[in-house]
């Protein structure tokens, strides 16, 4: 059996302090709760179970099997049900005129959601000939005529290409470049930031050489995922994500996506936003540099944190300028932990601020995502926590290993991060492949900083 | 004959004016069903005094052929369509009024799968509930008027048939039957100009 088939790790909660001298410490209770829990798994694997704990839980333990008769009084086992069964939760791709499709795939047969124009402009620039056929030769596989018009144009060994002409979007299709080019990745990087306008990166670059591998039975998967790409990224929305009624608030909200970068000046944090309301998606990159935070820490400092608040308010005075309400439900993401003064600060000076408009109906919830190596089984899911904070372990169906939700509300449902997480998953434009576990707009937020940490423009 | 002529005059000026208060009364009587109309779709009041300008046999067999459109819609779970036919069907029957109108309005309902408990909670709607509740309820006209603006085609679309600034969508390719043209023509479901009130 593959991995696939079979869950490995059932996922327990520690309910009572075991002795830890088998694991040759004395007075769990004088230990700290990742003492204990090191101290615990420690104990496991003197049993020779294999366990880890969750970094944000370590009351929870991830186990390989199931727990020695002996410590299976100290556990409680978290029940693992199919994710559908924990939320409810289902959704439908929509296309234009009333299209739908159960995957993202569907953007090969169907018009796009939204486009604010027809015969988009795209300038095909290609290193070499044999990279502009195999393009077209893929391309071709799909009617897109009456949105996408291509413009072919060589590129020149400088790449100057990339910085001139105002199309709707430019398309290169560029070699491989080697780590040692340092100059050639810089002009991509340069180009590619150049590109960002209304906080979406109008430059897609081609991989040549994987693209050159593509044959007829894998074409399928690369065009769709380079077709939403386009799609969004000549202005276009590729799709909408139609769920139950219980999950319309998530069609009202406003996703604030923090990422990380690790740069020779400490640590930046970027910023992307999706918004959505009224049957619109606008996701963007917070390209302003203004609004690039900096600090030595992961989290952010106190400094940071009332510069990310007063970012939070803008983003959502943008959002009642373009959607004509303010939004009822305001999700942040990120893939560090939310420390307790940070959440005190969001909720008392950020929430105070926009709840006051909406009522009682307004709903903040902060989730930090972490990738993690445990597999509960395809389309699986199990939880702890209750409407105000908690910890949700997720696989969705063809993902090899669960990820880690950690959230706190304001309160509503117990539910709704998971919900969100899925739903923002769904919302990928740039990645359709079933095995993704990033979501957007952390993963957009991401992509930026990157480039721009190998432009070294900070 | 100066006083036959001046007779005369008058006559000619009575009859001037006479046909000018006519046209008037015309032009108010339009303005007002009209009106009706627009208030009908915004808030489903019923529509007693307008079923006269139609017989009802056109009314009630332009609603049994607008439900077997629904039928059609329903099996190639062609949602949207659907729901403008429902829509349609909903102002066929507030136009006829009587049985019609409240068979319709205990199926409605069921049709749309949202009961009317859904009228009473405050809704921040994805499109598609958005549609359902105005249907069933006439509630959020503000949300549909935004659709309209900003959301993909589809969904546009409809809402701006619900709000009465376009017809059918050509993509769900409908043909109206000669009872429900009858019924378009009769009431002057123009859209775009329902919409001025």
């Amino acid at each position: 059996m593959g991995l696939r088939d079979s869950p490995e790790h059932r996922i327990y909660k520690l309910i009572r302090l075991p002795g830890l001298s088998e694991s040759g410490m004395m007075g769990a209770r004088d230990l700290n709760k990742y003492e204990v829990a090191k101290a615990v798994k420690r104990l496991l694997r003197s049993y020779g179970v294999e366990s880890g704990y969750l970094s944000e839980r370590p009351d929870l333990f991830a186990i390989k099997g199931k727990v020695p008769e002996t410590l299976k009084d100290y556990f409680k086992e978290l029940p693992v049900k199919s994710i559908s069964e924990w939320t409810e939760f289902e959704y439908m791709y929509k296309y234009n005129n009333e299209n739908k499709d159960k995957y993202g795939y569907g953007i090969l047969r169907h018009p796009p959601y939204k486009c604010h124009k027809n015969n988009l402009q795209v300038k095909l620039l290609y290193e070499t000939d044999q990279f502009l056929e195999k393009f077209i030769e893929i391309i071709n596989h799909v009617d897109i005529g009456k949105y996408i018009e291509f413009v072919p144009q060589k590129l020149s060994e400088n790449l100057s290409e990339l910085f001139i002409s105002r199309h709707d979007l430019k398309v290169v299709l560029i070699s491989h470049i080697p780590e040692n080019q340092r100059e050639r990745v810089e002009t991509l990087a340069r180009a590619k930031l150049m590109s960002y306008r209304e906080g979406v990166s109008r430059l897609q670059i081609i991989d040549g050489d994987t693209m050159l591998k593509i044959n007829k039975n894998s074409y399928e998967y690369y065009l769709a995922n380079l077709l939403s790409a386009l799609y969004f990224k000549s202005g276009c929305v590729p799709f909408y994500i139609q769920t139950p009624e219980k999950y319309d608030f998530l069609h009202n909200a406003f996703y604030i996506g923090v990422a990380l970068k690790k740069t020779s000046k400490g640590y930046v944090k970027g910023v992307a936003t999706i918004m959505t309301g009224l049957g619109e998606i606008i996701a963007q990159v917070d390209t302003d540099q203004h609004h690039i935070l900096r600090g030595d820490a992961m989290e952010f400092g106190e400094a940071e944190m009332k510069k990310f608040v007063e970012i939070i308010k803008e983003h959502i005075e943008s959002y009642k300028h373009k959607l004509g309400v303010k939004p009822p439900l305001v999700v942040v993401i990120r893939t560090r932990r939310f420390k307790d003064d940070e959440w005190k600060v969001l909720k008392g000076s950020f929430y105070r601020f926009w709840r006051r408009p909406i009522g009682e109906d307004a709903i903040l919830l902060v989730m930090s995502l972490y990738k993690t190596k445990w597999n509960i089984g395809e389309g699986m899911a199990t939880f702890d926590g209750d409407d105000k904070h908690g910890v949700w372990l997720l696989q969705p169906q063809k993902v090899n290993y669960a990820v880690q939700l950690v959230y706190r509300s304001t309160g509503y449902s117990t539910r709704l991060p998971a919900a969100a997480y899925l739903y923002l998953r769904a919302l990928d434009f740039v990645s359709l492949t079933h095995s993704r576990t990033g979501i957007p707009p952390v993963k957009y937020a991401y992509n930026y900083l990157r480039w721009r940490n190998i432009a070294e423009q900070w | 004959m100066v006083e036959k002529t001046s007779t005369s005059l008058i006559i000619l000026i009575l009859s001037k004016l006479l046909l000018y208060f006519n046209e008037l009364i015309q032009y108010l009587k339009d303005k007002l069903i009209r009106l009706n109309l627009y208030l009908a779709r915004k808030y489903g009041w019923s529509l007693p005094e307008l079923w006269r300008l139609l017989d009802r046999r056109t009314l009630s067999e332009c609603y049994q052929e607008l439900s077997v459109l629904r039928d059609v819609f329903n099996s190639k779970d062609n949602e949207l369509c659907e729901l403008a036919v429902v829509y349609w069907m909903d102002l066929v029957a507030n136009l006829h009024g009587g049985s019609l109108l409240r068979r319709h309005r205990l199926e409605l309902p069921k049709i749309i799968e949202m009961d009317k408990e859904s009228c009473q909670r405050k809704h921040f709607c994805q499109p598609i509930t958005c549609i359902k509740l105005f249907i069933l309820c006439r509630k959020g006209w503000k949300q549909l008027k935004g659709m309209a603006e900003r959301a993909g085609d589809s969904y546009a679309d409809v809402a701006r048939l619900l709000i009465g600034e376009s017809d059918f969508p050509k993509w769900c390719g409908i043909e109206l039957s000669p009872s429900c043209q009858k019924v378009r023509a009769t009431v002057g479901l123009k859209h775009s100009d329902l919409s001025n009130g």
